[in-house]
């Protein structure tokens, strides 16, 4: 276990400072430069000159990307050009307000995507296993922003029931209640697909692992079909916690739309607004910081894997 | 082989059948897989007897309807096969009994050894749970500690050399042998009166395969249980059988004492089949495979269906399925060149 554990980490280190080089070349490609954005149109060349060298953008690229990466493993992501404040700060905001909400989402997807594939798998009425394979099928199709779009529809200018958006309540924003109240309807919404998707994928595992011949086996023994298929589930298991891993992982890159429909302030409201000022430093630490968290997702689920697999610990670790 | 002594008592002290008592009578036997308004009949009225301290060895090709025949015994079918017939353990009838009665049944009266070790134990608990849990789940032993004696006890009992690391490992870290020694020891962890193993030993080495065999013997002597082998290999048969029953086609064709149908055959199809077994000093070339194949459950042909493929070919063949026979040699066969003369055609 020590040693997969081991692998895993070393494993993690290449793939960190790839996404790191990744991201920042990205951004470069953005058309426009901060600069305008920063001195407007009419600035003098000696004004733009200034402010270059000011923000050490006249350094060739790779040297750039040193001192960049150097500042950020220690811990300091620079200085957003257009908002004149620490990035970090910013940014660990910002992506904790987004954790809450994938948080939430992930908890509803996981858990009602394994009920429902459960339930298509194993239940006992034609109707209800029909009715879970449509609901799954919807969810879906369902386009994130056209679901979020209803929701605020029906949900909070019609029945009023939750607020349209924001995150906490403007006289109370320590109150939990009011944090629980707002997380419902982007949560719903951003856990709509995932939810659907564990829920045909799983329901698939399950099935597949039904046939494996160790069930028929656990049959002859005379175990009640209650507990073969407490081992059929946890047979299972390894392959839930892959799909959800992925999942989640997609949650913290595909929330940016439900934060821009329900007003919520994560990272990818954040992103999303600073592209369309070239805030370099900021798009830059917002994407590292959300591949930092796809890896480290999926490091722990290989990690889990592990635990929950015997074989995954003698092979080792795997593309 | 075995560290187990044999002077030691068997693990339960139950009152068991006497030796060559009937302890699973099946009648009749009739299997067959609906799909969508057809019902395909995989097993055609299979009857016969298991007998305590008795091996019957099911012999015959692959499709023939064995394996399904064996899973029909203990219901381990899937939800779609239909099932007529009888099958009486003891004074009980398994087809009518409740099926959550029969799951009761499985593993602690009537117990399955797989055919590939490998895929029947789970991947993800160790061995000794496994053995354990069969011991909870039938409420033989009480605390988890006498368990623990009790599954190290029998991982001994069937040979295993270190039972305390055996305990504690995952299948995949076990060789092919210990993992059937393994899943042989699940089975018979409740003292089960009828032991089914469906081909227990394809999935093995020779050599090991005669460890295996032997272990069948051993665990037989000791135990006085009824055994069903199924096999698709005549050595096997011809090793471990006290009777024998020759299945084609979803029914039995030949059966009777294991030494009388091996030496005077009476069907064409096992006459055919003892000529497709190596023998050693015969060359290779010179073994007789049966020409052609069995034709699928929903194309039989009208008649025997054996009759296109066989060498006694006459028109009788294709006017009725001949019925079993008793033979001259006291064993039964389903071919009409055994059918008395004087007997009308059914």
């Amino acid at each position: 276990m020590k040693r997969y554990l081991g692998q895993r980490l070393l494993l993690t280190a290449p793939i960190l400072i790839g996404v790191s080089i990744i991201v920042f070349f990205t951004v470069q490609l953005v058309p426009g430069d901060p600069i305008s954005t920063l001195v407007g149109a009419h600035a003098t060349p000696e004004t733009r000159t200034l402010m270059t060298k000011q923000y050490g953008l006249d350094k060739p690229l790779p040297v750039q990307y040193v001192v960049w990466l150097g500042h950020a493993l220690q811990g300091n992501l620079g200085a957003s050009i257009s908002q004149q404040r620490d990035v970090t700060g910013i940014v660990t905001t910002a992506f904790s307000n987004t954790l809450t909400l994938t948080a939430f989402a992930a908890l509803i997807a996981v858990v009602l995507g394994a009920v429902l594939a459960m339930t298509i798998t194993f239940g006992r009425r034609r109707l209800s296993r029909m009715l879970s394979s449509v609901v799954s099928l919807a969810s879906v199709s369902m386009p994130q922003y056209s679901l979020g779009v209803i929701f605020i529809v029906v949900f909070a200018a019609d029945l009023a029931w939750f607020p349209a958006g924001g995150m906490r309540d403007v006289l109370e924003p320590g109150s939990t209640t009011s944090l629980l109240h707002h997380l419902v309807l982007p949560g719903l919404t951003a856990a709509a697909i995932p939810t659907g998707i564990i829920a045909r994928m799983f329901s698939a595992t399950l099935a597949e692992e039904s046939q494996e011949p160790y069930v028929e086996n656990l049959r002859a023994r005379g175990l009640s079909e209650w507990t073969v298929r407490r081992h059929i589930v946890h047979g299972s298991l390894a392959s839930l916690l892959t799909i959800s891993g992925l999942q989640i992982g997609y949650l913290l890159g595909g929330v940016v739309f439900v934060e821009v429909v329900f007003a919520w302030p994560g990272i990818g409201q954040l992103v999303y607004q600073s592209i369309s000022k070239r805030d370099y430093p900021v798009i830059q630490a917002g994407v590292l910081v959300s591949a930092l968290a796809f890896v480290v997702i999926n490091l722990v689920v290989d990690v889990a894997r592990a635990v929950l697999d015997p074989r995954v610990r003698a092979s080792g670790v795997t593309a | 082989m075995s560290t187990f002594s044999k002077t030691r008592p068997p693990l339960l002290e139950t009152t068991r059948p006497t030796a060559d008592q009937t302890v699973l009578r099946v009648t009749d036997l009739t299997t067959g897989f609906r799909r969508g308004a057809t019902t395909t009949e995989v097993v055609r009225g299979v009857s016969f007897d298991l007998r305590a301290g008795r091996t019957l060895v099911l012999l015959g090709e692959s499709g023939c309807g064995k394996s399904v025949t064996a899973r029909s015994l203990m219901r381990l079918t899937p939800e779609r096969a239909v099932i007529g017939g009888s099958v009486q353990l003891g004074d009980e009838e398994l087809l009518t009994l409740p099926l959550a009665d029969v799951v009761r049944r499985r593993g602690k009266r009537i117990a399955l050894v797989p055919q590939d070790p490998a895929g029947a134990l789970s991947p993800l608990r160790k061995i000794g749970s496994q053995v354990s849990e069969v011991l909870r789940v039938h409420g033989i032993v009480g605390t988890r500690q006498e368990r623990t004696g009790r599954t190290l006890e029998l991982l001994d009992r069937v040979g295993i050399p270190d039972p305390q690391r055996v305990a504690g490992s995952y299948a995949h870290e076990l060789s092919g042998g210990m993992r059937q020694r393994v899943a042989i020891a699940i089975a018979v962890a409740c003292d089960p009166e009828v032991l089914i193993a469906d081909e227990p030993t394809t999935a093995l080495d020779v050599t090991v395969q005669a460890q295996i065999l032997e272990l069948f013997q051993d665990l037989q002597a000791r135990l006085g249980m009824a055994t069903l082998l199924v096999t698709h290999d005549v050595g096997v048969a011809e090793r471990m059988a006290d009777e024998i029953a020759v299945m084609y086609a979803g029914r039995i064709v030949e059966s009777g004492l294991a030494e009388t149908v091996l030496s005077a055959p009476r069907h064409p199809y096992t006459a055919a089949l003892l000529r497709a077994l190596p023998v050693p000093g015969v060359r290779r070339g010179e073994l007789q495979p049966i020409p052609g194949q069995p034709s699928a459950p929903s194309e039989r042909p009208a008649g025997c269906p054996f009759r296109t493929r066989c060498d006694f070919q006459h028109d009788a063949c294709s006017e009725y399925e001949p019925p079993l026979f008793v033979t001259d040699v006291a064993t039964h066969a389903a071919c009409d060149l055994m059918r008395p003369s004087q007997q009308a055609v059914g």
